[in-house]
């Protein structure tokens, strides 16, 4: 199968991808008013249950949303992998997806067995169909490169994540059933590694070169990354043994340190050493990797991390700071490439004879880089300020929801201000053909 | 065969695909187009094909980049 003849003809219209982008910043501002409703004392425990309402807010509604959207576009151009019917079946992924991440928020906010219910019915089979339907559609292209082993471990993740969610979310919405605690460990373990640090391992192979122009990752570094880490995922979950836990998670926190580094030498090795915002959310974003990991590392062998909970840091540090951080950045970097891709689409397929003069706007031009700047300066100060209400409850919560309020507002301005500069240019197009 | 060299990396996307196409606009019979670049580039495939270029392409291993030639098909 030729996989580059096939990535014009089944690239996916611009709204594809751009519906579940625009999702994104949407569910970090839920994230931020359910964190100011509950401010003063959000955070001091990852029981509580709108500090789940908000953890689910950021880790579907903001990365999953994020990534499902990013899969629906590379898989058919990256990939050469596409689901049928894939502008439905996108649509149809987006609305249940959104509908489910809404139920469970609110089930967790409102406490309420019903929408518990619903969040499970809708949630599971669209994540694990989702996760299956991937592992069928890449496993028939004959692809075997290291970002569609990548991506369908990830999907592997993905569907055992769902799974445990499911089950954990049943002891919510039904009576009678009581999920052990030890099963949020695992369920907190396959999303955080098994799906979303595997999937960036292997997307990121792709996309720091491309956008970023860095050389390539190591030779098989990423396809290495990626089995190590579902391997000692696998061996964590599966043997029931305390000190091989232990070790599988040190093993892991290595692996993120590893990663890590590698990436940051990477971004350093830019031949271009223009001013560039993705740059410093992925910078930024590694920086928060090591620190959770090393977090991790510090609760396991204390137990405790200064009183409080050190698996509320650590969560905060790998979800909002490491893939929050490397998602912001890439949206500014995949959107204005997408509106730019779309705009020149009819140019590439040969549709308008080659010559035609047509304006598309820079690709650097597509947002401005002064809201950008300011979004990453009060991106990083929700972080540091939710860093701290760990520590204080009070005041510094209000703060720290505040900074993220503006940060999400601002991420969604400057990605609407993409998707009008698309419009308005895609309208020229037409007239012109 | 007169040979135009056009080296893309560390250009960041989509300026590769730009360049190269901005070169074959100019590309005259009998000339070739070798191509430097970091990643392969999946995208120009089908836009060399549908324009009736024919290329080749190969990875080399030692300098880890893709080189990819480019002409005009039936010369």
């Amino acid at each position: 199968m030729n996989l580059a003849a096939l990535s014009l003809e089944n690239a996916p219209g611009f709204w594809v991808p751009l519906r579940f982008f625009l999702a994104v910043p949407v569910f970090g501002v839920i994230a931020a008013v359910v964190l100011f409703i509950d401010g003063g004392q959000l955070l001091q425990s990852r029981w509580q249950a709108a500090t789940l309402a908000v953890t689910h807010a950021f880790t579907l509604g903001y990365i999953a949303m994020a990534m499902l959207g990013a899969l629906f576009q590379m898989l058919p151009v990256v990939m050469g992998a596409s689901f049928p019917r894939a502008e439905r079946a996108s649509l149809l992924v987006y609305l249940l997806f959104t509908a489910g991440t809404l139920c469970l928020v609110f089930a967790f906010l409102m406490h309420k067995a019903v929408l518990f219910a619903a969040a499970i019915v809708i949630l599971v089979p669209v994540l694990v169909l989702f996760g299956l339907g991937v592992l069928v559609v890449i496993g028939r292209t004959g692809n075997v490169g290291a970002t569609a082993r990548g991506v369908q471990l990830a999907a592997v993740g993905l569907i055992v994540t769902a799974a445990l969610g499911g089950y954990l979310g049943s002891g919510y919405a039904f009576e009678g059933l009581a999920p052990g605690r030890s099963a949020t460990d695992y369920h907190a373990a396959w999303g955080l590694v098994g799906w979303i640090f595997v999937l960036i391992i292997a997307i990121s192979g792709q996309v720091i070169p491309m956008f970023l122009a860095t050389p390539p990752y190591p030779r098989r570094f990423n396809r290495g990354m990626a089995y190590l880490s579902i391997l000692f995922l696998c061996i964590g979950s599966l043997v029931p043994s305390q000190g091989v836990r232990e070790v599988c998670v040190a093993a892991v926190i290595v692996l993120m340190t590893v990663y890590a580094v590698v990436t940051l030498k990477l971004l350093q090795k830019r031949r271009r050493k223009r001013f560039d915002i993705t740059n410093w959310f992925w910078r930024f974003g590694q920086g928060c990797l090591v620190a959770g990991g090393a977090v991790i590392a510090y609760g396991y062998s204390a137990r405790t991390f200064a009183g409080q909970d050190g698996a509320m840091l650590a969560g905060l540090l790998l979800l909002a700071g490491f893939a929050v951080s490397l998602i912001n950045g890439m949206l500014y970097k995949i959107v204005p490439f997408l509106v730019w891709l779309n705009l020149r689409m009819p140019v590439l397929r040969g549709e308008i004879e080659a010559g035609t003069r047509l304006y598309t706007p820079n690709i650097h031009e597509v947002i401005d880089v002064r809201p950008m700047k300011l979004q990453f300066v009060f991106h990083v100060a929700g972080l540091l300020l939710l860093v701290v209400t760990v520590f204080q409850a009070g005041s510094w919560g209000y703060a720290a929801a505040a900074a993220m309020l503006i940060s999400n507002l601002l991420l969604l301005m400057n990605l609407l201000h993409a998707t009008r500069l698309y419009r308005k240019y895609s309208s020229q197009i037409l007239e012109v053909r | 065969m007169k040979i135009r060299k056009l080296d893309v990396r560390g250009l960041e996307a989509p300026e590769p695909l730009e360049k190269i196409l901005d070169q074959l606009d100019s590309l005259h019979s009998g000339e070739r187009l070798d191509v430097v670049h970091w990643r392969e580039p999946l995208l120009l495939y089908p836009v060399l094909e549908r324009r009736g270029y024919r290329y080749q392409s190969r990875y080399d291993e030692p300098t880890r980049t893709w080189l990819i030639s480019i002409s005009r098909v039936g010369v």
